[in-house]
């Protein structure tokens, strides 16, 4: 597999790029860009769900975790205060929230580095000097060119630079 | 309104070239150490007299029978109201997709974070065996006893535990693709591998981008209701308690208003200090200080409603109790401190129905100051009125805070502020990727 590396000056060609290479059927590794590209998840076609969906499961399983210390804390050892109920659902809905806060914030944080395979200090990307701009102006788009139909193809993108991805 | 917000019409890399150069070649290096100089020094005044403090005892400071809330749970409250206004900004303002937030969010997180932290340490200095503060942490103690769950003072500790662990992770989260591009643009190997390993590795991938994005959007949508529960909580500490003044279910709304207002008033300051040491003319433009100017105004009017309402409350009770306790407010013993409230909360931010003084830079800092001084007064107000005029005459005190009271809390100051010099100093102080987000938005919908 060879992979080669497109670069783009502006997002609407990174966004043209890739509905032409969808077109071609030339396989597209992944894109890069300096900020959340407005239509690139649409343009390439993702739809992954995952963070929201481990978000919502951190936060049932922080809810019945605060729920179930509240529970077992007041089932134990039961304070008697006044004669006014050990099992308080009004008392208990405070903590029972934020610890859905708790592990929903950390399921989606680590969820993010998990899924992402981060952190990953070194990548091939970074041996190449112009993609050091991609964290400023440039996007890239990373393709898989396994013929020279494809090779010529990307050349016929004109980016502004084609680089092979080694590793 | 057809003010810039956003630097539109500057190439994509002129946002990052401005913000991202400020950790690697600060513009005010002298400046800087002068202010981390000033702060440190006083954080320093922290350790020493929380020091003096823990081996004297709080004895040292003005509480006694009946006031035993001095100074430090009002500065409790006031911290946890400055922390809570910074997630709000940076949250609520993401949720309602405001344009003009990516300039502030960052600062204000951080200012969150911060400010938390002084909130967290004043209720330990409070206790009077400050050693044994994990007590309020459910831990299988030999006597078998748990906190009680049913008490707002052991929601509080969670409250503010969980608040300050969500508050870095969504600032944090915030910040990776910022280190990015700032360990990019860095020269040297120093700064290369700090930001480097900060950024732990993020490259742009449009895969990481839309994780990052659902998980940002995700975090923020439950970190605003987050901020309305911890401060509705920090509401029920008083309220849960059955003194005239305080027994009231109107005080958790209140104090997230309260905790709102004050939050505005220190990100205006902070806006203008950062824009003006830093030249973010660019980035924090007078739009921004316009908007926040307009914010605190409709919030200082809402503010006076409280305090009207709270008073309307009291009276319309009938309880006669209840009735001294407006009567202290409006003219008892600390009625000054009412009245300080409502000419700082309530009587000044109305400058800003003037375009000029939402424009000028002294007035807005000055208003800003006015706000976060009032809200002080406030609490001062709210802790005291209640608490030195008990039910008995034997209970009837005036609380004086001692140097010790103003030691510790100048020393949280420096707490809060020297963390934040750290911030201005090496990482990025606004979102860049966001900022760019938006241009590029504001880009295609004129297209």
């Amino acid at each position: 597999m060879t992979r080669l590396l497109a670069e783009f000056e502006q997002p609407e060609d990174l966004l043209a790029a890739i509905g032409r290479t969808r077109a071609k059927g030339v396989p597209i590794i992944d894109a890069f860009a300096p900020f959340p590209v407005e239509g690139l998840d649409q343009a390439l076609g993702l739809a992954d769900q995952k963070v929201n969906w481990l978000g919502f499961t951190g936060m049932v399983l922080g809810a019945m975790t605060g729920w179930f210390f509240q529970w077992y804390a007041n089932t134990d050892y039961t304070l008697n205060i006044g004669g006014r109920p050990w099992l308080a659902p009004p008392s208990f809905t405070v903590l029972t929230f934020e610890f859905a806060v708790l592990l929903g914030g950390f399921f989606m944080f680590f969820g993010v580095l998990i899924l992402s395979r981060l952190p990953k200090l070194h990548h091939p990307l970074f041996e190449i000097p112009q993609f050091r701009r991609v964290t400023s102006d440039r996007y890239f788009l990373m393709v898989d060119a396994h013929d020279d139909a494809a090779r010529r193809f990307v050349e016929d993108l004109h980016p502004a630079s084609i680089a092979e991805v080694e590793g | 309104m057809n003010e810039p917000v956003v630097p539109v019409d500057k190439p994509m890399s002129h946002v990052g070239d401005e913000i991202a150069a400020i950790p690697l070649e600060y513009p005010r290096p002298v400046g800087w150490l002068a202010g981390a100089a000033g702060t440190l020094l006083l954080l320093l005044g922290f350790f020493l007299s929380a020091t003096i403090l823990f081996i004297a005892g709080v004895g040292i400071w003005g509480v006694n029978s009946p006031v035993f809330w001095g100074v430090a749970i009002m500065n409790y409250v006031w911290w946890v109201g400055i922390g809570n206004a910074g997630t709000l900004i940076s949250g609520l303002l993401l949720l309602l997709n405001q344009v003009w937030r990516n300039a502030l969010n960052r600062f204000a997180e951080a200012m969150a974070v911060f400010a938390i932290v002084c909130a967290g340490v004043y209720p330990i200095t409070h206790l009077g065996r400050p050693w044994l503060f994990y007590w309020m942490f459910p831990y299988p103690a030999e006597m078998g006893v748990w906190p009680q769950f049913r008490s707002p003072l052991t929601w509080d500790v969670f409250a503010i535990l969980i608040y300050l662990l969500v508050s870095i992770l969504f600032w944090y989260l915030g910040l990776i693709p910022d280190l990015g591009t700032v360990r990019d643009r860095a020269k040297g190997r120093l700064g290369q591998v700090f930001y480097g390993v900060l950024a732990l590795g993020w490259r742009g991938s449009a895969r990481h981008w839309l994780r990052w994005k659902q998980a940002y959007h995700f975090t923020a949508a439950i970190a605003v209701p987050l901020v309305f529960s911890v401060h509705s909580e920090v509401g029920m500490l008083f309220s849960a308690s059955q003194l005239p003044g305080w027994h009231s279910t109107f005080f958790p709304p209140f104090f997230v208003v309260g905790a709102a207002f004050s939050g505005f008033g220190v990100v205006t300051m902070l806006a203008i200090s950062i824009r003006q040491a830093l030249h973010l003319e660019d980035v924090v433009t007078m739009f921004h200080l316009d908007a926040l100017a307009r914010i605190t105004l409709g919030l200082s009017m809402l503010m006076g409603y409280c305090y009207w309402w709270d008073i309307f409350n009291s009276v319309y009770s009938g309880d006669r109790y209840e009735l001294r306790a407006v009567g202290d407010k409006l003219s008892g013993a600390y009625a000054w401190s009412f009245w300080t409230t409502q000419f700082l909360n309530v009587v000044v931010p109305h400058v800003f129905w003037s375009r000029r003084a939402r424009r000028n830079l002294f007035v807005l800092f000055f208003v800003g100051l006015a706000v976060t001084v009032g809200m002080w007064f406030e609490r001062y107000m709210l802790v005291l009125t209640t608490l030195y005029h008990g039910f008995l005459p034997s209970s009837w005190n005036y609380y004086i805070p001692t140097f010790w009271d103003w030691a510790v809390f100048a020393g949280t100051i420096g707490l809060f502020l020297f963390p934040y010099f750290l911030f201005v100093r090496f990482l990025p102080v606004s979102s860049i990727a966001e900022i760019k987000e938006k241009v590029f938005q504001i880009r295609q919908e004129r297209a």
